[in-house]
């Protein structure tokens, strides 16, 4: 289908170069359909089963991603990558299908391509650690890595060689984001002072395709820009100067490019295999609309090729096409959910149906949520849509899945500010504005894009909150390489918890060294807490209660000469391997503040998640000399990795979404609960105390004397963690550093007046890195508990605990 | 919930071969297959009877309950103590008593209980304490053949009568010590068989039914009969190894050839080719002096008075002769070379029981390690890599376990002990090899070690047993001892070998496969490289302190290996023979022990009381659950079991973090009654494992969709898909 069906004329300048040499990377790839064949075959049922599934998606007009132009050969790495690339997807006469990604850091089509979409290799396609997607079919054009546009006439890539990440320079260039419309979509960026709206599009005449580009360039400040069309193999160039009439002599391949619409003075160029466009600077208050066609052919087609070439159609003004298109996703799945039972405990859970079914085939796999001031949720999923659901009443009988959008970089965060959806993806923070009020998001802006992205697979970012200034949140965890253990390519945002102004315009790092933190909190006074997973650096998750400029771990992402060798202690550690009594926590998700007074003993509490058990805790915390410290116990086990949570003041009710994506004991891929108050007593610790030879535990509820004052139901152990480069810690006594628990001694026990707070006689108590207390009691109306508090002592009286690499050191405070 | 199909059988299952897997057969009268006939009832050698009726427990046995006080648990040892006793009451008789890790017992029909008494119809009475950190409950069950009353704190919970069990109610249990009583008899037909078995329902504390963790298990160490038993079987252990029936014969009248006991067979190393393996100036030291060299040496000194160093050197001279062509590598120095083999060095482990450091005076280092300092003082290069390679060509029963090294792994290991360890000894002497012949003979070393022109065997000297044991190789001092040889020995295996003396002997005549893997286990040092009933292996630890800051590789615990795998995959482990290749990442590798593997593997299963081919409840192959299973592997609608699992050619999706283990064999190798106990709590069992637990509640797991959310009948529909992967094997 051609896009464009305007008046046909010819375009001027037509330029044909000639290649001696096929140019295209991608000339091996396997059509799509012997790809699936092979994929049939037995011995990679899984993988398959999700590559499958993948590809079975419908992710709308475009799927942002880090992409390689072509399958890098072992142990190299492909030389052409857009780690943030956006690619479209284009329907051709004849059921051809085709593809363009721009890459959003350069500004520049790094591949345009026919005869199918891309491979849906990765880690949230596939479930493969290491490789990206790619386009499959046969590539007509590529661009090199470097900027798509040149600031005062250079087109060097300005950013260190080593270190060539990110989007370029805000005075060179900047991504705004791009427009859904029916045919596709527009590419909004500046170059220098200049507003470009940039439209990909397909042109088909008589049987040729042509890859159109319609640039719509706003009056800027007056530079003349110059852009890379192509870069072709320069030696397929017979003449090197700006010539028509070049034609292969025979056989092999040729190419045509030439533009239409521009003003005077806008030229092609040749420069050493670039093929370059020179566009004047624009003069008065009218925008230039040009038009680029290109075309790859065989040569025996390139007559027929140049005499399409004249038929295709004049730019057409792209802003038209910035209003917002046709709604596509326009089918609702309605869920019934589930209520919990009101009777048994303080908290019950909800769990809101789920369409894992839908008519998109999207994968369920839940990465953010947040509300809308009308009740209504928006999720992101990891896949890269974002659903509103709607309906979200009590009974949650009937329950509306409406999908806002898809095609997203692996959205793990999401926020809603004054109804407008912010998420957090790989490639930045975007906001989500449905421009015709169709219920789909037609424009996906960029707020800020400035974190650095590489194509580690692991490089996750997560999780998007704001404090009350507005500022917002996020952290990325570090390229981990596959198999678990080291690091690919670092750069300073990686392992780095960030804050960004409110408007979108300064990124700042304000902690660093976290190695897969998924997910923060933002608490009412701007406290801001992060989880942590085991790895390297990482002896066991952590829960963090940031300082500014903090280092949390690993030492690799610390940006420090010298490197350090203490780090910042953590709020509590929270052990992997709890024996005997199975793993506690081995992936951490993120944490929630209660906020208002209504939630029973949870009110005002800080809650923790973790993925990897699919639990939720309540954090007991205190601040001792500066020093926050406490410990955790769980409050709530759930079947899906719980990992972020939103508590909804207005409902009184705490909502968590969950996946399953990398490891963890789920067994569904996604969960969307409800968490509500019955009013039950809840029979849990919700305070700890801790001071010279004394420990305190308040619960919500009495406790009945006899049980409570009998030794025999406390049981309390110590441990300490090493802190060194291996992937997590055994266990050590820190009476004689041999791995195991220490038993701590308990001497007497005592209950309060008021029955709630159990105050246990430790004499010669000492600060230590991981604390248990087991307890086995019986409240004042009869019910039995039996749990137990995993805590952290960092300062005691006159001591505090030091974090040293491979040991941890008591001294003096 | 968890029960036994028909817990008063003993299953024998007859998969393995090409026969049907998982068919069972019937009952304990026919339940021997063809592949293992019972031993014959040994004659009874003793007077000794059973009073009481064979098979039963006596009805009014309540034990005395004895809270242990801070100097009864300053003596506890760990495990149980095992008492056989004359008839089933209280204040019953013992006849012997031995410590064991678990609460069970496996005595195949007509074969010995015990080493120390006849075989035949027995009582025993298992008892010591259950620790445990909280007030808390659980509930009990007996599982075996026979009748059995098991009490805790004194008070009756759980019986069997003739191999069927009454599991006990909710019982509970104190913070601290529990004390366990099980009374048992053992069937008069049949296998004796018993397990004891717990369950937890408790909240954020349960667990299903699975043996009593030994790590639970404490005995009193103060217990006389115990420390008789124990004082007994180090002296027939000594009596064996340090070879006393080559000069005094076998006690009594026992002929060798009814001796069962394995180390009785065991000699002092062969000296044949020792002119081609050891250096002359390292014998001569050697033979004068062998603690010298090595604190821990076994080998007495048999020279004494100002000739010794004299006739040590002659000795020396002699065996120097002793050359008939040992094919040696020609090993070369090579500074690459002791590179790769300090790396192997690491990787192999070989500082779990070796340091390099001069040895002390008179005791082993910090970690009970043998020294390697004076290699280069023993051996020439070439015979040094050729014992690497082959460390049981001239010592069978050598512990130095078989690496399987490929030549060169032998040759860079040698290269880097000869840079790494000590010098060679100055040079002293050379003796007369003729009167080193001499010597040879006169001195008894020919009655452990031979060489090759030690064609006709020396006459055993047959010196009596000393009526007292103040004189001859007992002899606390030099005067008394005479010309006998000096074993060095302390003065628990003075008191033991005393103890054993005072027996008449006839142990010998039997052998208890659980009480051999006992021993041989602390022998081989099994525990340096796994750990095992909650002592962390010492590989750890020496790594901790000498490691490169790398944590080592975590090898399976050893705590379960009786009850986890079927006897027959123990003992091929040990021999060498089987390699799963199970866990791929594995830079160490299990080394063979070929000499003891087969009662060795027995013994770990009859520890756990398992007999050679018991499976219980394994269930015959379902294809229709097979399919089931294989989609509970999945990632889609499945538990993701492939995220991290191989299958045997087909590869995990991706293991992250750490590999999996390649399921391949998995059916095959385990018993399935550890298997599913496995599944049902991961770390129970390992507490180290990399396995994420599958969260369940109440019995059911979050697929609720699939066979009822029913966690054990999902586990066993993985069971039966792992059962078709076999053949998938391969590479």
């Amino acid at each position: 289908m051609a896009l464009l069906h305007q008046q046909v004329r010819s375009l001027a300048n037509i330029l044909l170069l000639s290649l001696g040499k096929v140019i295209i990377p991608m000339s091996k790839t396997l059509p799509a359909g012997v790809l699936v064949i092979l994929l049939l075959l037995p011995g990679a049922a899984t993988a398959q089963q999700k590559k499958e599934r993948s590809a079975q998606m419908d992710y709308g007009p475009f799927l942002a991603a880090t992409y390689i132009n072509a399958k890098p050969k072992k142990n190299k790495t492909a030389d052409d990558i857009a780690y943030r690339g956006v690619a479209v997807p284009f329907d051709l006469p004849g059921d051809v299908k085709a593809g363009v990604i721009f890459d959003t850091e350069m500004l520049r089509y790094m591949s345009v391509w026919t005869g199918g979409f891309i491979k849906y290799e990765g880690v949230v396609f596939d479930g493969a650690h290491g490789p990206n997607p790619s386009p499959v079919g046969k590539v007509q054009f590529t661009t090199k890595p470097t900027p798509g546009w040149a600031k005062d006439g250079n087109l060097n890539d300005p950013r260190p060689k080593d270190m060539a990440f990110g989007p370029l320079p805000r005075d060179w260039a900047r991504y705004k984001g791009l427009y859904r419309h029916d045919g596709g979509v527009v590419f909004e960026y500046t170059v220098g002072g200049a507003s470009i709206l940039d439209m990909p599009a397909f042109e088909t005449q008589d049987g040729q395709t042509f890859f159109c580009r319609t640039l719509h360039i706003e009056p800027g400040k007056g530079v003349p820009q110059q852009l890379v069309v192509a870069d072709l193999d320069p030696t397929s160039i017979k003449d090197g100067t700006n010539v028509v009439n070049l034609l292969a002599s025979k056989g092999g391949e040729d190419v045509w490019i030439g533009f239409g619409g521009a003003p005077p003075k806008t030229h092609l160029e040749i420069r050493g295999g670039r093929v370059l466009l020179h566009i004047p600077a624009i003069e008065g208050r009218k925008a230039a609309q040009i038009k680029i066609g290109q075309w790859t052919g065989k040569s025996e087609n390139s007559a027929k090729a140049q005499q399409a070439f004249a038929k295709i159609s004049n730019p057409l003004n792209v802003t038209a096409f910035t209003k917002g298109g046709k709604a596509r996703f326009t089918e609702t799945v309605t869920t019934k959910g589930t209520r919990g039972a009101d009777n048994k405990g303080a908290y019950t859970i909800d769990s809101v149906g789920i369409p894992f079914t839908n008519p998109y085939k999207s994968w369920m796999r839940f990465g953010g949520v947040d509300f809308f001031s009308d009740g209504r949720a928006a999720i992101s999923t990891w896949s890269g849509d974002v659903w509103i659901v709607s309906g979200l009443d009590d009974g949650l009988e009937n329950v509306k899945w409406k999908r806002f959008t898809a095609g997203l970089f692996q959205p793990l965060g999401v926020k809603i500010i004054k109804d407008v959806v912010h998420v957090l993806c790989r490639d930045g923070v975007y906001k989500l504005h449905d421009l015709n009020g169709d219920g789909e998001a037609d424009h996906i802006e960029c707020f800020n894009n400035d974190v650095l992205v590489t194509s580690n697979f692991h490089e996750f970012i997560f999780d998007l909150q704001t404090d009350k200034d507005g500022n917002f949140y996020f952290i990325k965890g570090g390229p981990v390489k596959p198999g678990g253990r080291g690091w690919d390519k670092i750069t300073p945002n990686h392992g780095s918890l960030f804050k960004l102004d409110s408007t979108g315009t300064k990124l700042e790092v304000i902690a660093r060294g976290f190695r897969a933190p998924n997910g923060i909190s933002v608490g009412p006074n701007g406290e801001i807490t992060t989880g942590d997973n085991e790895g390297t650096w990482t002896p066991t998750s952590p829960i963090n209660w940031i300082k500014p400029g903090g280092f949390y771990g690993v030492v690799d992402f610390a940006q420090r000469t010298p490197a350090p060798t203490i780090r910042d202690n953590p709020l509590c550690w929270l052990p992997k391997e709890n024996p005997p009594h199975g793993q506690y926590d081995n992936s951490s998700g993120g944490q929630v503040w209660i906020t208002g007074s209504k939630f029973g003993p949870l009110s005002g509490q800080l809650l923790h998640t973790s993925y990897g058990t699919c639990r939720l805790f309540n954090v007991l915390k205190e601040e001792v000399g500066g020093q926050m410290q406490g410990g955790v116990v769980e409050v709530l086990k759930f079947d899906s990795g719980v990992c972020r949570a939103r508590f909804v003041e207005k409902q009184n009710a705490l909502y968590l979404v969950a996946l399953r994506g990398w490891q963890t004991t789920a067994t569904k891929d996604a969960g969307f609960y409800r968490v509500r108050y019955t009013g039950k007593p809840a029979n849990i610790p919700v305070g700890l105390h801790v001071e010279p030879d004394k420990m305190q535990l308040t619960f919500s509820d009495p406790l009945s004397k006899k049980e409570a004052e009998d030794l025999g139901n406390y049981n309390a152990e110590c441990w300490y963690y090493k802190w060194t480069s291996n992937y997590g810690s055994p266990h050590f006594k820190p009476s004689n550093n041999k791995e195991g628990h220490d038993t701590v001694t308990i001497k007497s026990a005592t209950l309060s007046a008021d029955g709630k707070t159990v105050t246990l006689s430790v004499p010669g108590l000492k600060p230590v890195m991981q604390m248990r207390v087991e307890y086995k009691l019986k409240m004042a109306d009869g019910t039995s508990v039996r749990s137990m508090v995993l805590n952290t002592i960092n300062v005691l009286g006159n001591e505090r605990l030091e974090v040293h690499v491979g040991a941890q050191k008591v001294v003096p405070k | 919930m968890f029960r036994l199909r028909r817990p008063w059988v003993v299953l024998f299952s007859v998969w393995f071969g090409a026969a049907v897997i998982g068919s069972f057969m019937g009952c304990s009268e026919n339940a021997k297959t063809d592949t293992a006939p019972p031993p014959p009832p040994p004659k009874k050698t003793s007077t000794q009877t059973v009073k009481d009726k064979p098979g039963v427990v006596e009805p009014d046995t309540t034990p005395k309950v004895v809270e242990p006080t801070a100097e009864i648990i300053a003596k506890f040892q760990p495990g149980l103590a095992l008492k056989f006793v004359e008839g089933g009451g209280a204040d019953a008789k013992v006849l012997d008593a031995r410590g064991i890790r678990m609460a069970a017992l496996q005595v195949p029909s007509g074969a010995a209980q015990s080493t120390m008494l006849p075989a035949g119809p027995f009582h025993a009475l298992l008892s010591g304490y259950i620790k445990q950190n909280l007030n808390g409950e659980c509930s009990f069950k007996l599982v075996g053949l026979g009748n059995a009353k098991l009490y805790i704190n004194g008070k009756m919970v759980a019986s069997m009568t003739d191999g069927v069990g009454k599991d006990s109610a909710v019982v509970p249990l104190k913070q601290g010590y529990n004390q366990i009583d099980v009374r048992y008899a053992g069937p008069t037909q049949g296998d004796a068989t018993l397990r004891v078995y717990w369950k937890s329902d408790e909240q954020n504390s349960s667990f299903s039914w699975e043996p009593l963790q030994p790590n639970a298990l404490f005995a009193r160490g103060d217990d006389d009969s115990l420390i008789k038993g124990q004082d007994e079987r180090e002296g027939r252990l000594l009596f064996a190894t340090l070879n006393c029936a080559q000069c005094h014969g076998l006690p009594g009248k026992l002929k060798e050839d009814s001796c069962k006991m394995p180390e009785l067979k065991q000699r002092g190393p062969s000296l044949e080719n020792a002119g081609q393996r050891f250096q002359q100036d390292w014998l001569v030291e050697w033979i004068v002096d062998p603690q010298s060299l090595r604190p821990e040496a076994t080998m007495p000194h048999v020279l004494h008075g100002p000739d010794a160093q004299k006739e040590a050197a002659d000795i020396a001279a002699y065996l120097g002769t002793q050359k008939e062509g040992l094919p040696l590598p020609a090993t070369k120095e090579d500074g690459e070379q002791a590179e790769r083999g300090q790396k192997l060095y690491q990787t192999l482990g070989c500082a779990a029981c070796h340091h390099l450091e001069e040895p002390a005076e008179d005791k082993m280092d910090e970690f009970g390690r043998l020294s390697l300092y004076y290699v280069n003082a023993k051996y020439a290069p070439g015979a040094l890599e050729d014992y690497l390679r082959r460390p049981h060509d001239h010592n069978p029963w050598s512990r130095m376990p078989e690496f399987r090294l490929k030549p060169e792994e032998a040759q860079e290991l040698t290269n880097f002990l000869m840079a790494n360890a000590g010098d060679e000894l100055d040079p002293g002497k050379r003796g007369s090899a003729k009167n080193g012949q001499k010597l040879f003979e006169e001195k008894g070393c020919a009655q452990c070690h031979s060489t090759k022109q030690d064609t006709t065997q020396t006459a055993k000297p047959n010196v009596a047993f000393p009526k007292v044991f103040s004189k001859g190789c007992l002899a606390d001092d030099d005067k008394e001892r005479g010309k006998a040889p000096a074993f060095m020995l302390s003065a628990s295996q003075q008191r033991g070998l005393r103890a054993f003396l005072a027996t008449d002997g006839s142990s010998l005549t039997r052998e208890v496969p659980a009480e051999f893997s006992h021993r041989q286990v602390k022998l081989l040092q099994c525990n340096a490289c796994h750990t095992r009933d909650g002592v962390t292996n010492r590989w750890f630890g020496v790594n901790e302190k000498e490691g490169t800051g790398t944590q080592i590789e975590y090898l399976p615990h050893l705590t379960w290996v009786g009850q986890k795998l079927l006897t027959e995959r123990i003992e091929n482990m040990l021999d060498g023979v089987y390699e799963t290749g199970a866990r791929h990442w594995l830079k160490a590798r299990m080394p063979a022990f070929p000499t003891r593997a087969k009662l060795l593997a027995l013994g770990l299963s009859q520890e756990h009381g398992f007999a050679e081919f018991e499976d219980p409840q394994r269930p015959a192959f379902d294809s229709v659950l097979a399919e089931v299973g294989k989609e509970l592997m999945g990632q889609v609608g499945g538990f993701s079991c492939a995220q991290c699992h191989d299958r045997g050619k087909e590869k995990a999706v991706q293991p992250f973090g750490s590999d999996g283990i390649n399921l391949a064999d998995a059916a095959q190798r385990l018993r399935y009654e550890f298997y599913m106990q496995w599944m049902m709590g991961t770390t129970r069992f390992d507490p180290t494992t990399k396995m994420v637990p599958i969260p369940i509640t109440n019995g059911k797991t979050a697929l609720t969709e699939v066979l009822d959310g029913d966690a054990r009948r999902q586990y066993e529909a993985i069971w039966h898909y792992m059962q078709t992967l076999r053949e998938m094997k391969g590479n």
